[in-house]
């Protein structure tokens, strides 16, 4: 398996778990106001995680670790981003959406964070995918 | 489900028949992963035309010995 699948399994249970926690905490808050302890919390989480993870991958692999990325790492990597980009926006104009039809500024918080995560997720899962899959 | 490459080759036939040139080292020598070297054997991706060159040369053959056309 490539080192960058292997990164990327990694990086998307990371942030299936971490996003997992984070909405439980974010539904049991008494309001819909944004708590900036819990994203902090999520952020310092997802960091710490994220480098504990790759550190683990690279010391199974260290001859892959340090190799340079090839023309498929590339390819892979420029088509997950671009569909990911993609994800991003479109979450990003709902969030706007949201804020137009009057659910506050709140709403649109947490739906562009959410746009973040799922669009991040979504490039983990494409890099997966066309690693396995072909390009 | 990804579609398949037209591209087809002779990448596997080709390391057999020089000795058991092994997919590191023919990754090694045309400048991509021993990964990139399966998947292409597997067709689950087509080189660039500068690494198809890259693998005829390395075998010392042409490049339409190598890979095909199949669409």
């Amino acid at each position: 398996m490539p080192f960058r699948e292997k990164s990327a399994w990694v990086m998307a249970a990371i942030i299936a778990i971490t996003a997992g926690l984070y909405a439980a905490m974010v539904g049991t808050l008494p309001s819909a106001v944004p708590a900036l302890p819990v994203v902090i919390g999520f952020v310092v989480a997802l960091a710490i995680l994220s480098v504990f993870g790759q550190i683990a991958i690279a010391v199974l692999s260290p001859k892959d670790a340090n190799a340079a990325a090839d023309e498929r790492d590339r390819q892979v990597t420029q088509r997950a981003s671009s569909i990911a980009g993609t994800v991003l926006t479109c979450g990003v104009v709902l969030a706007l959406g949201t804020y137009v039809i009057g659910h506050g500024g709140s709403v649109m918080f947490h739906a562009v964070f959410a746009s973040l995560i799922v669009a991040q997720f979504c490039e983990y899962a494409l890099t997966i995918w066309f690693y396995r899959r072909g390009v | 489900m990804a579609k398949k490459p037209p591209i087809t080759n002779k990448v596997r036939e080709m390391r057999e028949a020089h000795g058991g040139v092994t997919q590191a080292a023919l990754g090694d020598a045309i400048g991509v992963t021993r990964q990139t070297i399966i998947a292409i054997e597997q067709d689950r991706y087509s080189p660039s035309l500068e690494s198809a060159f890259r693998i005829a040369r390395f075998f010392k053959v042409g490049v339409e010995d190598v890979f095909g056309w199949e669409g």
